[in-house]
């Protein structure tokens, strides 16, 4: 491209000087803004896509921040979060909005898969975003269980021992893929460093390759429409739907941060190998998955956790099979909504028997 | 490739066998040049596993069991009960069968539980209840006057 052709009287001298040495068609940085989006994306229900995204956004700025004093090795690793949460100045907001944004990530991912699945936005064509999706929610709870067992208190160190002794559970791959995760036979020094390389390098880069993907499906397909919605009217991305996610984006950041001032971060009593607390639980997240293994056997208890995942990436493919054994009849709606009661009645009951 | 005009046929076969031959030889020395990089690179992540060897570990003395219970020790090699039967001494690992969590001896119910995920063992090491796959490990004794070795796997 020789020269880019610019409108004349409307620009300055700054930009010309820019539009000679980054040439990119003005037109193509246009469009996208002014996507037509159908009007069923007004309701607030919808906007629940961009507030994982502007978390993770959170969530990188405080995580890398929080690199500059994190220790990766056993003992100076318990150390340095302590000395972050009580010694560093303004240490204790940061790891308390890097906390409190990560549950609050987990909560928003979740409840948007819920939104797309209910509104069943992920019927032909779109099943390949519906699966990007899925990767991007277990890329999410990866972060979170990675980034739990680096805090090396008595909880996240025996969260390590079990978390990675489930995958040594499994036939034929177990064992190997338990010591390429751990570095060993036994957790040891070289398992915190594998967590962290996790946590800080292979994650963020599978998380932004499958964010753009994500994305990039969305854009190319068009929001998916509602169904038994007849309206055919669209509104702009920008300004409206970006306005719309911008105040979200302000009241996500208000809540977090009045969060952590009421309630900031504390850790708990270092990690002894030796002694297993008595009151032991995962995050919230995982209580699903700790009830099925508390009530299962070992075997069952793997392989069901393994199936459901694997039902969950395969769903627009199983919902249209439903469709196709009974037309009309909504079977994949309700079986998946039995699944879902099912997880959250697992859910309540290890939060409030324990 | 020949140039065509407009009035003559379509690509003579033998050229598309050839380009589809190209891109096949292309595809496979791509993917053997990939693979071998990618179980190099495995090989690189996967840790050195020393051998198991069997050592003998003092545990400690006769009179820190109790007459008619366990007392659970934390070895350097790992947790182990200890237990009195008549003369002999009998000791098992304490680590659950299930994910590895340490048990924990209840003496008014005489069972080992497991805080993680409620698995419960008798004082014979057997399971009683919960996901436990298998009863607790047992490893051989070696009484030597008061002291009490365990023969425990080592790296």
């Amino acid at each position: 491209m020789d020269e880019v052709t610019v409108k004349p009287g409307r620009t300055n001298r700054l930009t010309r000087w820019l539009w000679k040495r980054i040439p990119v068609d003005p037109e193509l940085l246009r469009k996208p803004l002014r996507e037509p989006l159908p009007v069923h994306l007004e309701g607030w229900l919808c906007c629940l896509g961009g507030t994982p995204f502007m978390l993770f956004c959170i969530m990188a700025v405080t995580g890398i921040l929080l690199t500059f004093y994190y220790v990766p090795y056993p003992q100076d690793a318990y150390n340095s979060v302590s000395h972050i949460t009580y010694s560093v100045r303004l240490g204790w907001f940061i790891r308390g909005i890097h906390k409190a944004a990560a549950q609050l990530m987990i909560l928003t991912v979740l409840l948007h898969t819920i939104r797309v699945f209910g509104t069943r936005a992920y019927r032909k064509p779109r099943e390949l975003n519906w699966v990007l999706g899925v990767a991007l929610l277990m890329t999410t709870l990866a972060f979170a269980f990675t980034g739990y067992s680096l805090v090396y208190d008595q909880l996240s160190y025996w969260a390590t021992v079990v978390g990675t002794n489930m995958i040594g559970a499994l036939p034929l791959v177990g064992k190997p893929l338990l010591y390429l995760f751990r570095g060993g036979p036994e957790v040891n020094p070289n398992t915190l460093s594998r967590l962290y390389d996790f946590h800080i390098g292979i994650l963020p880069t599978v998380m932004t390759l499958l964010l753009i993907g994500h994305f990039a499906l969305v854009r190319l397909h068009s929001v998916a429409p509602l169904e038994g919605d007849a309206r055919h009217e669209t509104y702009p991305f920008f300004p409206d739907h970006v306005l719309r996610e911008s105040i979200i984006g302000l009241l996500v950041l208000i809540g977090l941060v009045n969060y952590v001032l009421f309630f900031p971060p504390g850790i708990g009593s270092p990690a002894t190998p030796a002694h297993t607390p008595g009151v032991i639980r995962p995050e919230w997240y995982f209580f699903p998955s700790y009830r099925w293994l508390k009530l299962t056997s070992l075997q069952v208890g793997i392989w069901g956790n393994l199936l459901f995942v694997l039902g969950l990436f395969l769903w627009p493919f199983i919902d249209a099979g439903f469709e196709k054994l009974a037309p009309g009849r909504q079977l994949g709606r309700v079986v998946g909504s039995l699944l879902f009661l099912l997880t959250l009645v697992f859910l309540v009951w290890e939060a409030i028997v324990g | 490739m020949p140039t065509e005009t407009a009035a003559s046929g379509p690509t003579p076969p033998s050229h598309t066998r050839r380009e589809f031959l190209a891109n096949v030889l292309l595809s496979l020395g791509a993917a053997c040049g990939l693979g071998a990089l990618a179980f190099r690179m495995a090989q690189f992540l996967y840790p050195v596993v020393p051998p198991v060897k069997r050592v003998r570990v003092l545990a400690g003395k006769l009179d820190q069991i109790p007459p008619e219970g366990a007392i659970i020790l934390k070895l350097a090699l790992g947790p182990v009960i200890l237990e009195k039967v008549g003369p002999k001494v009998r000791a098992r690992s304490a680590i659950c069968t299930h994910l590895g969590c340490i048990v924990q001896w209840h003496p008014e119910v005489r069972e080992f539980i497991c805080p993680c995920h409620h698995g419960i063992y008798n004082f014979n090491g057997d399971v009683v209840s919960g996901p436990p796959p298998r009863p607790l490990e047992r490893f051989s004794t070696t009484i030597v006057g008061e002291n009490v070795f365990v023969w425990m796997k080592s790296r």
